[in-house]
């Protein structure tokens, strides 16, 4: 077992490698969970000594720099995701979206896609016609995102997060956004609503080094400041916030907050428990 | 806003499930008002995010330290305990805990094998972990790691709890020092202090 110096070394070559060969930079990334996915990789190739090998081996191969980046920028998450924050923003954000003429939100860190499907259903279901609304939803990751646009979902997955929905005020049974897809195999498959994803723009976007490309009524970005340290939560902060329209809202995840915001001021909390924020008029 | 941290010098990290709650109390009221080492507990319960907030401030009332369940940007000081909250792992750091929404890991999040490794990892031999009642082998693997490291694993003895699958797979590790909830309660309260070392004791 290596002391924990030793291991912070071999964390620390395998970061530099990836920043030197691929320019993505993970150092600002809370160490503990960076030597749990390096670890996983290390695993998966079946290297016995774990993170010190893969710092040795890191610099001579670049299928394992490319599995490094994927396995740090995997998101995880499910449909309707805390579904009392589901609740809350149709109850008390939405409604004040009927006079827009267009919605346009961004959800950051969208990983697989499931985020801003469920943003999609809860904008349709709480009257927005898909015409009125436009989602842009980033990731860092492309193979999340090459699954996201696909729009496949599982249909055990789809059953999971039923109660999820449900708790979160909808108004039909998850399963109606999901039709069976005709190319699945032997209708195993299930497609998110074409209506719906056609109003999805998923695009790749680092909230570490991409800045601020729009202005949103809506932003999403939940449990993923979680993964970065105080330097970039406050940069990530500052992206965000610039990208709010005043007035516009934000949500983030439910152990996230707008604590380490230098504009934590200018955000009037609308629900703390749902942690929904508004930027100020 | 970036401020740099002190980090710790050790960590003490609290495994059990639901019922252990009374282990846990022991602890608590055991603890001093300032620790010299933080305390982390990983308890295996609901999802629910009111029941964790609700949980907190329960246990907040039983010993004399504030317990705070961990979020982002949470730091280690002297006065909190930290709880790891429902639907994620909680990840130990040398300034303070962190989060990950990573799949279940031994079957359980939080799990207590994340909590336990990431110690190990963290902190290397001056990582302290504690085995309480357990319905389930989540900590086993992490207590390995810690024992690997050089660090100390402390178990409530598995004769008097009412789920001791954890305790009783940990009573197979040599170098596991068992006791009794109140005995084991003053060695954590001893651990915390910064200057621990102890000798191991076999389970009865």
């Amino acid at each position: 077992m290596l002391e924990p110096a030793e291991l912070d070394g071999a964390v620390d070559h395998v970061l530099a490698a990836v920043l030197a060969t691929r320019g993505a930079d993970f150092n600002n990334y809370q160490r503990p969970f960076v030597i749990r996915r390096l670890r996983r990789v290390a695993d998966r190739h079946r290297m016995n000594g774990g993170v010190t090998e893969l710092a040795a081996r890191v610099g001579e191969n670049p299928l394992l720099v490319g599995d490094v980046i994927d396995s740090l920028s995997l998101g995880f998450t499910h449909l309707f995701r805390d579904p009392g924050m589901w609740a809350t923003l149709r109850s008390d954000v939405l409604p004040a979206f009927d006079s827009r003429t267009l919605v346009r939100a961004w959800v950051a860190g969208a990983a697989t896609g499931e985020e801003a499907y469920s943003l999609a259903i809860t904008l349709v279901e709480s009257g927005l016609s898909p015409q009125r609304f436009r989602i842009y939803a980033t990731d860092i990751n492309e193979q999340s995102l090459a699954q996201a646009r696909a729009g496949f979902v599982a249909p055990d997955r789809i059953s999971a997060g039923n109660h999820d929905y449900l708790a979160s005020g909808g108004t039909a049974a998850l399963a109606d956004h999901f039709p069976l897809s005709g190319g699945g195999s032997a209708g195993e498959e299930t497609l998110f609503d074409r209506t719906l994803s056609e109003r999805i723009v998923f695009a790749r976007h680092n909230l570490a080094s991409d800045a601020s490309f729009n202005s949103f009524d809506l932003i999403l970005c939940r449990n993923v400041l979680i993964y970065f340290n105080a330097e970039l939560h406050a940069r990530v902060h500052e992206i965000l916030f610039e990208s709010l329209v005043p007035g516009g809202v934000l949500g983030l995840g439910s152990r996230e907050s707008s604590r380490g915001s230098a504009h934590a001021r200018q955000l009037d909390t609308i629900d703390q428990r749902s942690r929904l924020y508004r930027r100020k008029w | 806003m970036v401020t740099t941290r002190a980090e710790a010098d050790g960590v003490v990290v609290i495994g059990g499930s639901a019922g252990s709650m009374g282990q846990v109390e022991a602890i608590l009221t055991k603890l001093p008002p300032l620790l010299a080492i933080p305390v982390v507990f990983i308890l295996h319960r609901g999802m629910d995010v009111r029941a964790g907030a609700a949980l907190a401030h329960r246990l907040g009332r039983v010993g004399r330290l504030e317990v705070v369940e961990v979020e982002d940007l949470t730091y280690y000081r002297p006065d909190q305990v930290y709880l790891a909250p429902p639907g994620y792992h909680t990840l130990i750091g040398r300034s303070g805990p962190t989060l990950s929404s990573e799949p279940r890991q031994s079957y359980s999040i939080p799990s207590i094998d994340s909590a336990f490794e990431s110690a190990a990892d963290a902190f290397g031999s001056a990582a302290t972990v504690v085995g309480l009642s357990c319905a389930n082998n989540d900590g086993l693997a992490g207590a390995r790691q810690v024992l690997a490291a050089g660090g100390r694993v402390l178990a409530v003895d598995p004769a008097l709890v009412s789920q001791p699958v954890l305790v009783r797979a940990l009573a197979t590790e040599p170098g596991v020092e068992f006791a009794d909830p109140l005995g084991l309660a003053a060695r954590v309260a001893d651990a915390t202090s910064g200057d621990s070392g102890g000798a191991s004791t076999a389970p009865s």
